[in-house]
């Protein structure tokens, strides 16, 4: 083992302030390397005191990031200054500016994650159901040019046309799913009776609509679509209306 | 003087109450859902909550367990866009296999991204500004011990990161937060990048 020499041949080594010298461990563990019981003792002794001086390190740095916390200042107050009843009335119309952009009457909310669609009408839940939403699996075209990723579409929609009896024009991913021939005939394409008895369009041929596999209700098994139970989706129907606004998340 | 202390505190909370409008105004008005932690609704009775709104509409709350908070200064009352979503092991993919029956596709033998593949310890960088860094709390004596250990992880981690922005004269905040694993999934799920927070602090 060779350390840097200085002037004097001696390898150089910081003076330790904690009354223990990492250069003499090192030191004693170069002239004890084939020594195999005094090697094992200086190595431990070593990996202790490392593992202390780590462990100060990060203690002195918490305590530091402590600190600057306690003394972060605070925000400067910036603009124009308003008395008290100025600002209370500032604030009362921003509150009722911001009441005016949320929905008015009856509105859908559906979460991806718990699977879960709320009617609501302000704050009152009218219908808490369980759905079923898009897998976000990937499928690709054998040929490889063409991908679709199955997601539910995320944001604010609004129902853009009520339909009872919906039948399904089964669009290219479906029979690429299925192993099958594109059909280049329309009518090979529909299918009926799987979206159940009601659907809500609300854009970009999603839809809210029933399903045949009620079992599958609560999980992300869709192509992107929301399915819906039967008697729920009934309820659905009956209380949306065309431009019900559609918030999905 | 006690009264003029006393207006002082309310007109400054005033002030805060119309920042905070402003910014929620500003955010009601756009296309995408954004995200409110109202830290001064800690109390006794009610846990913390991070709301999920879209034109001032509540979408969800996620409980927060606990929430500890460091700074180099305090936050301003402006909404700051999510940059990164950093978790140890992302959710990838699946690929569909075709051919397959109808039943099978759709069935629950198959393969599909569910809420129990999110993470749930995971941070979450706001403008540059911000950072969340999220831990789920998992159920049982056998998770506990893991937990702790991420949760020093992390802290460590932050303080570093705080200490180096202090150094760097940079504004910065970190929030580890604990919640519910599920919720903390859920949470991860909802995030979009470019969704806007806002923190309003005590």
């Amino acid at each position: 083992m060779s350390f840097l020499p200085m002037g004097n041949g001696e390898p150089s080594w910081p003076s330790s302030p904690w009354g223990f010298s990492l250069r003499s461990s090192f030191l004693r563990l170069g002239s004890s390397l084939f020594r195999p019981g005094e090697r094992r003792t200086i190595v431990k002794r070593i990996v202790f005191r490392s593992f202390f001086l780590i462990l100060l390190a990060l203690i002195i740095v918490d305590l530091l990031a402590y600190g600057i916390h306690l003394a972060a200042p605070a925000v400067p107050s910036s603009g124009r200054v308003y008395s008290a009843k100025e600002l209370a009335k500032k604030n009362q119309s921003l509150r009722k500016r911001i009441a005016r952009l949320s929905p008015q009457g009856i509105y859908i909310v559906i979460d991806t994650a718990e699977n879960l669609l709320y009617l609501k009408e302000g704050t009152q839940t009218r219908l808490k159901a369980v759905v079923s939403s898009g897998s976000r699996n990937i499928l690709k075209d054998p040929s490889g040019q063409r991908q679709w990723i199955f997601d539910s579409p995320r944001g604010e929609f609004e129902v853009k046309r009520k339909m009872t009896g919906p039948v399904w024009i089964k669009p290219d991913w479906a029979f690429i799913e299925e192993g099958k021939k594109i059909p280049r005939d329309r009518k090979e394409r529909i299918e009926d009776g799987v979206l159940g008895d009601y659907a809500l369009a609300f854009g970009n041929s999603f839809f809210i609509h029933g399903t045949l596999y009620t079992r599958l209700l609560g999980k992300n098994v869709t192509h992107g679509c929301i399915r819906v139970g039967d008697k729920d989706l009934k309820t659905l129907y009956k209380f949306s209306r065309e431009g019900t606004k559609i918030f999905i998340f | 003087m006690a009264a003029g202390r006393g207006s002082g505190q309310k007109a400054r909370d005033l002030q805060k109450e119309n920042r905070l409008l402003e910014t929620m105004i500003g955010l009601a008005h756009q296309e995408s859902p954004y995200l409110i932690l109202d830290l001064r609704k800690k109390s006794k009775a009610a846990s913390l909550m991070i709301e999920l709104q879209h034109r001032g509409v509540n979408l969800k709350q996620f409980p927060i367990d606990s929430i500890n908070v460091r700074r180099t200064s305090a936050l301003p009352i402006e909404a700051f866009p999510l940059i990164k979503k950093a978790a140890f092991s992302p959710p990838q993919r699946k690929e569909v296999k075709p051919s397959k029956p109808e039943e099978d596709r759709t069935g629950a033998n198959s393969e599909f991204l569910e809420l129990k593949d999110f993470p749930s310890d995971y941070s979450l960088s706001f403008g540059g500004r911000l950072r969340l860094s999220i831990i789920g709390k998992t159920q049982g004596l056998l998770f506990w011990f893991p937990r702790i250990i991420r949760a020093i992880f992390i802290h460590i981690q932050n303080s570093f990161s705080l200490v180096w922005n202090y150094v760097m004269g940079n504004d910065f905040t970190v929030m580890e937060i604990t919640m519910d694993q599920k919720d903390a999934q859920a949470f991860y799920w909802s995030l979009e990048e470019g969704m806007k927070i806002v923190v309003i602090e005590r």
